[in-house]
């Protein structure tokens, strides 16, 4: 990585500045194997060796002119410039199987090998973005802020009639604690802002060519008396020729304040973001027969708003020197429109979830369950509005559904239905730092809440199908009734089991909420006046614990998860969970 | 000030010059569909890519489950319970049951390659007898991938362009869909080629579409229409192509495919390079197929899915000569594969004795493993799947005929295959049977000379035969529910995608 500039100072007032930079990146992987069996009743796999490199770099250009004068009480300062960026990874990738050996040992480069040789290789990421800017600031007296910005950006990753952008925004703020009406001397700083502007956005995951159709040469296709491979040819992946900038237009309402010297501040913003144009990997029909992953559309318009407040109290004037601050941030996120998904549909559908216009992303959409059936009676006293049994293959211990559309029978396509949301409600967290003399502290607190999680891990193992058990599962049985996991048994032939075990149900969902002690840190800085002789200037001594633990019901092995894309936020799929970690350390300055 | 003003345009001109400012950038991988589609080999690769589908793993494994191991001659002990539910039993686990979904996609996806052949091949500047040649394959394989579809979930989306973005039909009937079939296997049929020489040789022919025809046509009980492309095959032109092999085995060894009494095979060849079944993903795939793995007798392969017992039972008819019936020691792997008993019976180069002892009766499908060269199986097995054999359209011809009341005139040719085994002609055996009972006669023939090929499922269900009072030779149709169980579920992930398809009865 590197960054180089060039200013050069044309009058007092105009600065031109060159800026490039760039990043490289050489990877080198080589896998190894060893000759045997990795397959039960297989015949031996040969050893083999492979080796992939990559070189990545990354070009910016920048060139911007920047002036700042000022006329009595009004003060103009501004940007115009031109920037380049280019990305590009190449990489190449050999294999052969068969190593030398001597002696035990491998040899374990492809010129050691005899056997069957492979390669490939290709340009992964190759793209290109132009972009222009402007901004003005101007401010009267520090009392009255403005701030125009606009930018056009064009992107490779688009077609010619979809590549160019224009994104503007405009700011602006009044200091009201400057104005002569304003006599409250315990107030430090007032400051009301505003802001409403556009910006283009490009999801990292679009890869350099999404607009485009492609052949895709892979398939073979077997012929002749000697049964050999012929290259076979076609546009495997659907691709959208219409491709174009995702756009967010966001609006920022805030209020800044300190009060009594400063020692209390606080923050309160109201954001309101309409993304238009959202790129999503939509989910394809297996009837269309697409490969090699779901093409990106520009699909929906989601609106994410809430509050984000924080307030902070200082208190610095005596020895033992403190401030704690809380925060936190609400978000409400909701569809406002899904294109043209065709008659009817107002949705899109993945995985378990469903974005329907006016829910939030990824909603939940699943089947409810009620309980499980602790006798034959109760299975047989659920009868729909014709009187058949709801759940006739259920037997005691089984879970019992809830017939949403009350049509006496339980099916995936009718009686699913929102449950949850994989989005928190509220997002908190606390800060204390203290110090007195040479000792100081830190504690963080974070806490996330009302946001549910599918655990896919727990749906494998309480299954109990092919796998290993959970170490506190109770399944229930005729003596064994308050309990939630339904009775146990192999799955085949047995409907109940199956049943219990559908992947598309809220028996999978848990409230994830959670707090977490995020880092302690105590640490204890040497006087200076110890460290001297030995030319020393500074030296810290730590010792600090991240994530020491966390408070929450999910029962998975983290409540903080993410998930794979945004329509399927909640998912969790057994993600690393984060490390619990303890550190000591010691820091100097020389 | 000049100076710096001179200065600095020149850094700035060696700067902006050091970009590439143009954003029109060309993906140096790929050809853009827009480039291809231009000459006769892009034509040839198009025609080839679209019979690449039948090695991926759904219809060259999965698919072979539902029609082989869900009928009634299969079963399931796998310990994955979801096999053995979905695919022996009739108990759905989910309406988006991967391997089912596997089974659809696939299909799907060689339609979609069929369909971009049949959009643009026409408007190539090519010889015109290889232009319709290619448009002719790839109708029959649509109409092959269709086939499947239609006998598997009945009342699917029919798809004949090529796939964009946002396409929301409503799901076809099956009526709708055998007309396709129909219409894409008559065409065909008229631009094949009787045969192909040397490396070509593996292509659908002309005999290809005709007995995929009279399949079509008999599935849908349209008898009378099947005689038309069956008297092709067996009286016309087809009689001087094709014939039954001498040794009833050959037809399913890797050193006999292709052979004289092969109408269409899916062509299958060992990739020792390759590490996946996707054949869209790279070169290194597997163009082998794994069933003879998930088929293996234990120890072997995984056994996920093997033979019931009753179709050994089958064979009782005496050869002329007095011995046991051959075909049943080259259809089964069992206690008695060799007639002198479980001591002399080799399962890939053991003794049934010394791998399961003498008392167990569990019997595995033989024809497409490679015991007759090898003593284990893999994913990559070369052994050509015979999707149909002379021998099958002699069959279906002298059904054909039984049904239509020619009763007599549909003797000879469960004569000739009865003949090729060595068993005594119908003629002799049972003559005079009426048309009722001659049916029953050939129900019995097609399990002697077909069992495990994949055919048992259509057969059932033309002859109306599939119902829960199969449980009497297979238990798994205890769970059928006749009304239901005849069709899969459509794939909820297409209907939640696509509202406009509907689901199959009952589900």
């Amino acid at each position: 990585m590197g960054n180089a500039y060039l200013d050069v100072r044309l009058t007092d007032w105009l600065t031109y500045r060159a800026n490039a930079g760039l990043e490289v990146s050489y990877d080198y992987n080589q896998g190894l194997r060893q000759l045997g069996v990795y397959q039960y009743s297989a015949s031996p796999v040969p050893s083999s060796v492979s080796e992939d490199r990559s070189r990545y770099y990354s070009l910016l250009f920048e060139h911007t002119l920047n002036f700042t004068k000022a006329f009595g009480s009004h003060s103009i300062n501004g940007v115009v410039g031109v920037s380049q960026q280019t990305a590009r990874r190449d990489n190449t990738t050999g294999s052969r199987t068969n190593l030398a050996q001597s002696g035990g040992q491998y040899f374990s480069t492809i010129d050691a090998a005899t056997g069957i040789s492979n390669s490939a290789g290709g340009t992964g990421t190759d793209y290109r973005i132009l972009g222009y800017l402007g901004r003005v600031n101007y401010a009267y007296n520090d009392k009255y802020l403005l701030t125009l910005t606009g930018r056009v950006d064009q992107d490779s990753r688009f077609g010619s009639n979809y590549r160019t952008g224009f994104f503007p925004s405009i700011a602006g703020a009044w200091r009201i604690s400057e104005e002569d009406f304003f006599h409250a001397n315990w107030v430090s700083d007032l400051k009301i802002s505003a802001s409403y502007g556009k910006l283009g956005i490009v999801v990292p995951t679009l890869g350099s060519f999404p607009y485009t159709a492609f052949i895709n040469n892979n398939p073979r296709a077997i012929f002749g008396g000697d049964q050999t491979p012929n290259v076979g040819a076609y546009q495997a992946q659907l691709a959208n020729p219409d491709l174009r900038w995702e756009q967010r237009l966001s609006q920022n309402y805030g209020v800044t304040a300190s009060f009594l010297n400063n020692r209390i501040s606080t923050e309160i913003n109201y954001y309101n973001s309409l993304s238009s144009d959202a790129i999503l990997n939509l989910a394809v029909p297996g009837y269309l027969g697409n490969l090699q992953g779901n093409p990106y559309v520009n699909t929906a318009s989601i609106r994410n708003q809430g509050i984000e407040f924080s307030l902070t109290y200082r208190n610095n004037e005596h020895p033992f020197k403190w401030d704690v601050s809380g925060n936190f941030t609400t978000i409400k996120n909701r569809i406002e429109n899904v294109g043209n998904q065709g008659q009817n549909v107002d949705y899109i559908q993945s995985g378990n979830t469903r974005s329907q216009v006016g829910r939030p992303v990824g909603q939940w959409y699943v089947l409810k369950t009620a309980g499980i059936f602790q006798t034959q009676e109760e299975v047989n006293n659920y009868k729909g509005p014709n009187g058949s049994l709801i759940q006739p293959n259920a037997k005691p211990g089984d879970i019992r559904y809830v017939d949403t559309n009350n049509d006496g029978q339980i099916t995936q396509n009718d009686d699913r239905q929102f449950v949850g949301s994989p989005w928190p409600k509220l997002q908190a967290g606390a800060q204390f730092n203290g110090s007195y003399n040479q000792f100081s502290l830190n504690v963080q607190f974070i806490g996330v809440f009302g946001y549910t999680v599918y655990n896919d891990v727990r749906r494998g193992l309480d299954s109990y199908q092919n796998t290993n058990f959970r170490a506190d599962l109770n399944p229930w049985s005729p003596t064994n009734t308050s309990t939630n996991d339904p009775r146990i048994g192999l799955g085949s032939g047995d409907q109940g089991i199956i049943s219990n075990n559908f992947s598309y149900t809220d028996r999978w969902l848990e409230n994830a909420s959670y707090v977490r002690l995020r880092n302690v840190e105590l640490g204890y800085t040497f006087q200076k006046t110890l460290l001297s002789k030995l030319s020393i200037r500074n030296v810290r001594l730590y010792v600090s614990g991240q994530n020491l633990f966390t408070i929450t019901q999910y029962s998975g092995l983290d409540p903080d998860v993410t998930g794979a894309n945004i329509q399927e936020r909640g998912v969790d799929n057994g993600h690393w969970p984060s490390p619990r970690v303890m550190s000591v350390g010691l820091t100097g300055d020389f | 000030m000049k100076n710096k003003l001179l200065y600095l345009s020149l850094i700035a001109v060696s700067l902006l010059t050091a970009c590439d400012r143009n954003l029109d950038i060309v993906n140096p991988n790929q050809l853009t569909a827009q480039s291809f589609w231009k000459t006769d080999a892009d034509a040839l690769a198009g025609v080839n890519a679209v019979y690449s589908t039948m090695h991926r793993g759904g219809i060259s494994r999965w698919m072979l489950f539902y029609y082989i191991i869900r009928s009634d001659e299969g079963r399931s002990q796998s310990p994955a319970t979801d096999i053995v539910n979905n695919m022996d039993q009739f108990l759905i686990t989910d309406y988006n049951y991967g391997n089912a979904v596997a089974v659809w996609n696939d299909n799907y996806i060689g339609v979609n390659r069929a369909n971009q052949v049949i959009d643009n091949v026409p408007n190539i500047p090519m010889d015109a007898t290889l232009r319709n040649r290619y448009i002719g394959e790839a109708k029959f394989l649509r109409a092959m991938y269709y086939y499947h579809l239609v006998t598997l979930w009945g009342n699917v989306p029919l798809i004949l362009q090529t796939s964009v973005v946002g396409d929301k039909p409503a799901s076809a009937t099956m009526a709708q869909v055998w007309a396709q079939i129909e219409k894409d296997l008559t065409e065909a049929a008229a631009v094949l080629p009787t045969t192909y020489s040397g490396a070509d040789v593996g292509r659908a022919t002309k005999g290809a579409a005709y007995a995929l025809l009279a399949k079509a046509y008999m599935q849908q009980q349209k008898y009378t229409e099947s005689l038309t492309p069956l008297q092709w095959l067996v009286e016309g032109e087809g009689k001087t192509v094709y014939a039954l092999v001498p040794n009833y085995r050959d037809n399913f060894l890797i050193t006999t495919e292709n052979n004289r009494e092969s109408v269409f095979e899916w062509q299958f060849q060992i990739n020792t390079a390759e590490y996946t079944d996707d054949d869209s993903q790279t070169p290194n795939q597997n163009y082998g197929t794994s069933i003879a793995q998930f088929f293996g007798p234990s120890g072997i392969g995984w056994s996920d899915g093997e033979a019931q017992r009753w179709p050994t039972r089958e064979f009782y008819d005496k050869t002329t000569t007095g011995a046991r019936d051959p075909r049943l020691a080259a259809s089964f792997l069992f206690d008695s594969t060799n007639v002198k008993g479980p001591d002399s019976t080799i399962i890939y180069g053991q003794t049934f004795t010394q791998r399961y002892g003498r008392d167990n009766k569990r019997v595995w499908f033989r024809k497409f493993q490679n015991d007759h060269w090898k003593n284990e199986e893999g994913y990559r097995s070369p052994n050509n799947w015979r999707y149909i054999r002379y021998a099958d359209v002699l069959l279906m011809y002298a059904e054909a005929l039984n049904a239509t009341g020619k009763t007599t005139q549909a003797y000879p040719y469960v004569d000739q295959v009865r003949q090729r085994a060595g068993l005594p002609t119908l003629t002799m055996a049972r003559p005079g049977l009426t048309q009722t009972q001659f049916l029953a006669q050939l129900k019995h023939e097609r399990v002697t000379e077909l069992s495990g090929e994949g055919h048992r499922w259509n057969d059932l269900a033309r002859w109306g035969d599939l119902g829960p009072q199969l449980a009497s030779r297979d238990p798994a149709f205890s769970t059928f529910v006749k009304g239901k169980s005849e069709l899969l579920p459509i794939p909820q992930l297409d209907r939640d995608l696509n509202p406009n398809l509907t689901q199959n009865p009952n589900y």
